[in-house]
């Protein structure tokens, strides 16, 4: 961890109140949690998380039997348009839980183990944007972003033409890994766990 | 949304709840190049279906036994047993569902359909595979039983009614013959009868003589349980029109080629009946170009490559037959006897391959007064569609076109000195069987053959030593599959020829006359040379291997590709065919154990 942000995370874990959530600063050797969201809009301000999907990967393997995926009630209407992309209608969404519930069952899900995911840092901004409010801190786990993994391998032997495509359709065609149905939180979050296996395991 | 792929047998057998338990439990692991999925004697906790990746199954001698690809699953039958025997490698990085037994066990004793899958042993999965096909047979001839359509004789008549009685009981009953008992003896007649007793003896015919000197007593019979394509063949064979139908050895009624035909719209028997006309070489060569449709076409209404050969043996006998008659002088005809060995002995060639065939002639014929003739016919076959044999064995060889104590000394020297190339030579003749002429001139070559066989161990064991020939190839076949881009597989180097030469190995020693291997593996387990289980798994994968075969040439030829029938591309196949193929090697491979202990070679 970079020193800023060891003193950033020092300084919020003095932010946390609520002792029961100590358990997020709890390390766990050999497991990550890769995650994704599916929210309204990709604009972090305006936007509201819909549905989170998460799974464990231990050592080689990817837990799928323990996934963790939750839908959330939305405050106010979903823009229409989004709903083409993952596939939830408000009607599909009205037996979700409030987002302070969802977080809280997430939380526990995760505890100390590090994230893994594809642009985390918008999924992780998202989950800040609720969390703070709710507890005074952000998410403290390590964070471990797969397209940059990607770039780094790729570029290893480059010394020019550094351009790289980090797009999720090119990182599972170049590591040739299945491609589930993608923009269902779960899904994603699957598709990501077996990027982070295969990334790990590549000879480069 | 589905994460599993549930499109695959026996997955698509599962509820839609039943599927939403499997993938619930089910994990995803990843392994690295080489990386050890299964150790031998690990507890058998998971079932492991490849969603990426090639995993090879690896026995305590490193041998390599099986490859898993894609959607295949492993190791099914350990689900049932305490521990694995083999260890799964992977061989390049896989991912692979890990789905726990007790899930599995549990839906098995849920869904009958998705337990079956996984119970079934080789012969069952096998038959399943081909009880699919029935479903969308024409007139089901291939399954119908002789029983769906003969007609049944309320009563035998004596042969001591007259002529004319004999004509007004067919009268009634509207039928077109008739059986009598004489003597002890079964006989018939049938309608022709009449118009041949009229032609013979017109003038001095006595209409109210006893039937029984014109009936006819040698019969041709069929068992009622026999299918009604055996009835067909024999029909074809002996140029009847009628067979005896008994049960246990008594006549219960007939079954007239008209019978059948009410089943069979199909071209079958209109080749036969165009073969019967063809009156020049010209016309044989349209029906034998032919043959590849009607064959295509029966295959498609799921007749098996099994019965698909023996009907083929029977048109190709008579087309070969008709050809040579058109093309030789009759004194040469009936000096000399045209063989086909090989495959075409035995019954077991679809699609033309090669000629394999050979003319044995008096020793008051030269080759010179031969030759001109068989050359000719080793042209017409060509033309027919025969491709000549690479080894050439065929009549235009003077190797294979001999006097018959030149034939029988060739045969003599095979025993003696047992080459490679003599034993092959040998296995090629022992399957023979004679098409037309003098066949006298065969049998004699084949008794002198027995008596240079006989007790012969060192002989015998030189000939089976011939079926690990390939066992390098075999080897070669999984590393194939991993290594090559091109994927393919000689089916015959790996599975038909051990079996068919183990087979004839093990016939030969035992003096079992059959050419057609699958007689002579009921044969060899009626003798209790090959156990029962072990022997209808051997002529079940061979089977499985004729159709594989099959289907590769009539996609050869309907793409217009070289016909390479035993050149299977194993990336063309489907999971459940390449499950099977799989399964029909392990039985090869169990099978030439067997024949390496049973002549004691030492691999």
């Amino acid at each position: 961890m970079k020193f800023f942000d060891k003193l950033r995370h020092s300084y919020y874990r003095k932010q946390l109140k609520n002792p029961d959530y100590d358990f997020l600063y709890q390390s766990h050797p050999d497991e990550l949690v890769s995650f994704d969201c599916e929210t309204t809009s990709l604009n972090v301000a305006e936007a509201q998380i819909i549905s989170i999907g998460a799974v464990k990967i231990r050592g080689n393997r990817i837990l799928t039997s323990e996934a963790f995926e939750i839908l959330i009630k939305p405050e106010g209407m979903m823009e229409a348009t989004n709903v083409t992309i993952h596939g939830l209608r408000p009607k599909d969404l009205s037996s979700g839980v409030t987002i302070e519930a969802a977080l809280e069952e997430f939380l526990h899900f995760v505890g100390g183990r590090p994230l893994v995911g594809y642009f985390l840092e918008y999924d992780v901004a998202m989950v800040n944007k609720f969390l703070k409010p709710m507890l005074g801190i952000i998410l403290p786990q390590e964070q471990i972003e797969v397209s940059r993994l990607f770039h780094a391998q790729e570029t290893k032997h480059k010394y020019y033409d550094a351009e790289v495509d980090l797009t999720m359709a090119n990182m599972v065609k170049t590591l040739g890994i299945p491609d589930l149905p993608r923009h269902d939180a779960l899904n994603d979050a699957i598709n990501v766990a077996m990027m982070y296996l295969a990334l790990k395991h590549r000879r480069v | 949304m589905n994460r599993f792929d549930f499109s695959t047998a026996p997955y698509n057998a599962l509820t839609t709840r039943q599927r939403t338990k499997l993938e619930k439990a089910t994990d995803i692991v990843f392994f690295d190049d080489h990386a050890t999925v299964i150790s031998p004697q690990d507890a058998v906790e998971t079932l492991y279906i490849i969603i990426k990746g090639i995993v090879q199954e690896v026995d305590a001698d490193g041998e390599v036994l099986a490859i898993y690809h894609p959607s295949d699953s492993f190791d099914t039958r350990a689900l049932f047993e305490q521990s694995y025997r083999h260890s799964f490698i992977a061989a390049e990085q896989s991912l692979l569902y890990a789905i726990p037994k007790a899930v599995i066990r549990e839906l098995i004793e849920k869904n009958s359909e998705f337990g079956a899958y996984f119970f079934a042993n080789i012969a069952d999965k096998l038959k399943a595979q081909t009880g699919n096909k029935r479903e969308n047979e024409l007139a089901g001839l291939f399954t119908a039983k002789i029983k769906d359509a003969y007609r049944p004789y309320d009563e035998l008549h004596s042969g001591e009614i007259s002529l004319i009685q004999a004509g007004k009981i067919m009268q009634e009953n509207k039928s077109k013959s008739l059986l009598i008992h004489h003597n002890g003896k079964i006989g018939l007649v049938a309608e022709s009868l009449f118009r041949d007793v009229m032609i013979q003896s017109g003038d001095t015919l006595d209409p109210h003589a006893p039937i029984h000197q014109w009936a006819c007593f040698e019969l041709i019979s069929a068992d009622v349980d026999d299918f009604m394509f055996t009835a067909l063949l024999k029909m074809m064979n002996h140029r009847i029109q009628r067979v005896v139908v008994t049960k246990n050895g008594d006549p219960i009624g007939m079954l007239e080629q008209i019978d059948i035909l009410a089943f069979l719209s199909n071209h079958s028997h209109l080749i036969a009946e165009k073969l019967e006309v063809a009156t020049s070489l010209g016309e044989l060569t349209r029906v034998a170009t032919q043959m590849n449709a009607t064959i295509a076409a029966l295959f498609s209404n799921g007749m098996q490559a099994k019965q698909l050969a023996q009907l083929m043996q029977v048109l190709n006998a008579r087309l070969f037959e008709k050809a040579w008659r058109l093309i030789a002088p009759e004194h040469i005809i009936d000096k000399s006897c045209l063989i086909v060995m090989g495959s075409e002995g035995r019954g077991e060639q679809v699609l033309k391959t090669d000629q394999d065939n050979a003319l044995i002639f008096d020793d008051d014929l030269t080759l010179e007064e031969v030759m001109p003739y068989t050359q000719a016919f080793s042209a017409v076959l060509d033309d027919f569609g025969y491709p000549p044999c690479q080894g050439k064995i065929m009549v235009n060889n003077p190797s294979w076109c001999k006097p018959i104590s030149e034939f029988k000394q060739m045969v003599g020297s095979w025993c003696r000195t047992a080459s490679g190339e003599n034993m092959m030579n040998l296995a090629i003749f022992i399957d023979a069987k004679p098409i037309t002429g003098k066949q006298e001139l065969f049998y004699e070559v084949k008794d002198h053959l027995q008596f240079y066989l006989q007790n012969d161990v060192g002989m015998l064991m030189s000939f089976a030593r011939v079926v690990n020939q390939f066992n390098e190839d075999g080897q070669g076949f999984f590393a194939q599959i991993l290594g090559q881009e091109k994927r393919k597989m000689d089916i015959k180097k790996m599975g038909t020829f051990p079996i068919v030469h183990g087979v004839r190995s093990l016939s030969l020693q035992a003096r079992i006359t059959e050419t057609n291997t699958f007689e002579r593996i009921n044969k060899l387990a009626e003798m209790g040379i090959i156990e029962k289980q072990l022997s209808q798994d051997v002529a079940e994968a061979l089977a499985y291997l004729m159709h594989t075969r099959l289907k590769n040439g009539l996609f050869s030829i309907k793409h217009g590709l070289e016909v390479q029938p035993n050149q299977v591309a194993t990336e063309n196949l489907s999971t459940l065919e390449r499950d099977l193929l799989k399964d029909a090697l392990q039985v090869v491979k169990r099978f030439k154990h067997m024949v390496n202990a049973h002549f004691h070679l030492s691999n």
